[in-house]
């Protein structure tokens, strides 16, 4: 499957996955960068922290529950920070090359991990409420629609094989 | 054609790279997270110390007056929620924070003869003494001057610690002379009255 508004730009659902996870890591960055110039910002709610909430639904909850530990054991924002930005690089690099190599079995690997997230967000876990609502449904329609975009991408891999 | 997906790994790249930049300037060389001026200067009861906390001066523990004073131990240890003097042995919060500010407590005992900081209890607040002269602490708690409600940072520090919550806590007991845990129990009414339940009766009271 293809997605684009034009044939120079088109992305396969494996693409945009990759992309949706890049784009929910930059969310939560972008509060942790305004931070040091408006410190206000964490006495109330705000569109940014809205966003914070939402950037850290729609990631996989093994990463958020790394990057918390990670926080509590460092004090660090600017740590955690620089992890989540890295993590979210390194995940784009590496899909690059392992779907160029082996985009069946990428995907097939994806499709399992969404499945593992979705597994553990039906547990009654604290992280699976911590940023409350709507941030845990959106982040939940966020897997769906991941796994949706493999799920036709490996629909149509198979059709045209 | 560039592949769209490496394109914006190179902007993640750069972001990175402006990011490292950005907080160098603004967290390391201006030092702009640090931004409230305060200069207080609050003597032990029971011994010559005080504790100082001071945007003017280093924090940490002082001997002599607040105009000619010595500096003991540095740390940002705090008095305003409770202290503790017995014997050489001094009971206070520890403050720490994160590197954007969120402000976390230790209670701490410190020997004022060696100077030496022990820690009794991580992410805790010492309230003080009750009536029988045991120490009261609650432990598991997130300040309130973190404006846990609404700060995103203190959900996601919590998120990894059982304990840690926003409005229920653990009241914990401890021995002045050996800094020992004695009894526990769960609070989960964000410290409604808690001078009345917990520092105006005995030890013995609160067990029942």
């Amino acid at each position: 499957m293809k997605f684009g508004f034009d044939n120079r730009r088109q992305l396969t659902g494996a693409d945009l996955y990759v992309r949706i996870f890049q784009v929910a890591s930059l969310l939560p960055a972008l509060y942790i960068l305004i931070l040091p110039g408006y410190p206000g910002i964490v006495t109330h709610r705000s569109v940014l922290s809205a966003l914070f909430g939402l950037g850290f639904s729609a990631l996989p909850r093994t990463e958020t529950l790394l990057l918390s530990l990670l926080y509590r054991r460092t004090g660090s924002e600017i740590l955690m920070f620089f992890a989540l930005l890295l993590a979210a690089l390194m995940f784009g690099i590496l899909s690059k090359r392992l779907l160029a190599r082996t985009p069946r079995a990428t995907r097939l690997v994806c499709a399992l991990l969404i499945c593992a997230d979705f597994a553990l967000r039906l547990l009654p876990l604290r992280v699976n409420t911590a940023f409350g609502q709507p941030y845990s449904a959106i982040g939940f329609a966020v897997r769906v629609l991941c796994l949706a975009l493999i799920a036709m991408d490996l629909n149509a891999a198979k059709q045209s094989s | 054609m560039e592949s769209p997906k490496f394109s914006f790994n190179a902007f993640l790249l750069v972001v990175i790279i402006f990011s490292a930049l950005l907080f160098f300037v603004t967290v390391k060389v201006m030092d702009i997270a640090d931004r409230t001026p305060v200069n207080s200067f609050t003597p032990i009861e029971g011994t010559e110390l005080a504790v100082r906390y001071s945007s003017l001066e280093p924090n940490g523990i002082y001997t002599g007056t607040e105009n000619v004073n010595t500096l003991l131990l540095e740390g940002n240890f705090g008095t305003d929620w409770g202290a503790a003097a017995i014997g050489s042995k001094l009971y206070l919060n520890h403050y720490r924070t994160t590197d954007l500010g969120v402000l976390l407590s230790d209670v701490v005992c410190v020997d004022a003869d060696t100077l030496q900081e022990t820690v009794l209890l991580r992410d805790a607040v010492l309230r003080g003494r009750c009536a029988s002269g045991e120490l009261v602490c609650l432990s598991g708690v997130l300040l309130s001057a973190n404006y846990p409600e609404e700060n995103a940072l203190c959900r996601l520090y919590s998120l990894t610690d059982t304990a840690l919550t926003q409005s229920g806590a653990k009241v914990c007991y401890l021995d002045p002379d050996s800094g020992q845990l004695l009894f526990e129990l769960q609070d989960d009414t964000a410290g409604a009255d808690f001078e009345a339940r917990f520092l105006e009766r005995t030890l013995a009271e609160v067990r029942g």
